[in-house]
């Protein structure tokens, strides 16, 4: 069973991400913040990332930096959770790496969708 | 626009809110228990301008949790779920008030008690505070605005690149 990480400070969202994504047939894991995120990908080979940006200790952009320099978690796709709309800010996370960007609030269907394109994507060679 | 922000965040929860007209009550205290969250934030009226605190309180009834349509098995506390909706409210005000040139930056949502809402000393710090009423079937939200942004000074200045609530974008 493949593994997602979801990284938000509301216990609500990450609740219903997690209820969706295991509905669907994942494994998730959730964490509160950057640095338990930082703590979680340690301990775990995950198969994709879910990702809000405003969080505190660690927000999310500076946690996709970190990702994407490490070699041992680069390569995991991760897409940004979050209620920022703006171009600027949603290219800045392109640039860094990021894979998709869900807006607030969310469907679960598009999440679901979003994630089995993305997992399938990062499968093949 | 704090109106129709407010609208549509409820309306994402499956909530029908009508605004009151802001001249046609005195707020009440509540009649039932509420829960209430706070969004700090700055905001800055045109680039020669120094950025300006402000915040952003949501009061809801307890009752209208239960009304809430949510796509998660569990119910979620009203505590975490309040302040994820005050986050929310706050992005759809930031993203109304891009195209007037205002840039708004939220920080992160803590909870308040109204008692803290109404403490003098901070409402003193925000004299042109604006109170809004919305009207649910079973009760009333009201949010709270203190800010420094020049309601006179709010002149169009242009679409801004902004993707929609509830948008899904692929790289």
């Amino acid at each position: 069973m493949k593994k997602i990480l979801v990284v938000d400070d509301s216990e609500s969202i990450r609740q219903q991400v997690a209820d969706g994504l295991t509905r669907a047939g994942f494994q998730v894991v959730e964490a509160g913040d950057g640095i338990a995120a930082l703590q979680q990908v340690k301990a775990h080979d995950f198969a994709m990332i879910i990702l809000d940006v405003n969080m505190p200790f660690l927000n999310g952009l500076e946690l996709l930096d970190r990702l994407k320099q490490e070699p041992k978690t680069s390569h995991i796709p991760v897409v940004m959770l979050t209620t920022e709309a703006q171009h600027s800010v949603i290219e800045r996370a392109r640039q860094a790496g990021a894979k998709g960007w869900l807006i607030k609030p969310i469907k679960m269907e598009n999440v679901v969708s979003t994630v089995n394109k993305l997992v399938k994507a990062s499968e093949t060679p | 626009m704090v109106q129709g922000a407010i609208v549509d965040l409820f309306l994402s929860c499956g909530l029908a809110v009508a605004p009151q007209p802001r001249s046609a009550r005195q707020i009440a205290a509540p009649a039932g228990r509420e829960v209430s969250a706070v969004i700090n934030f700055t905001s800055q009226q045109g680039p020669q301008e120094p950025p300006r605190p402000g915040r952003l309180a949501l009061s809801v009834p307890e009752e209208l949790f239960a009304l809430m349509k949510l796509e998660s098995a569990r119910q979620p506390q009203q505590f975490d779920w309040v302040r994820e909706l005050t986050n929310q409210l706050a992005a759809r005000l930031k993203h109304r008030l891009l195209p007037f040139d205002v840039d708004m930056q939220p920080a992160l949502p803590n909870l308040v008690s109204r008692s803290a809402l109404e403490d003098p000393q901070t409402r003193a710090r925000f004299p042109n505070a604006r109170t809004y009423v919305g009207r649910t079937l079973r009760s009333e939200i009201i949010v709270t605005l203190q800010c420094g942004i020049d309601e006179s000074r709010l002149n169009y200045a242009g679409a801004v690149d902004v993707a929609n609530a509830g948008d899904v974008i692929v790289f």
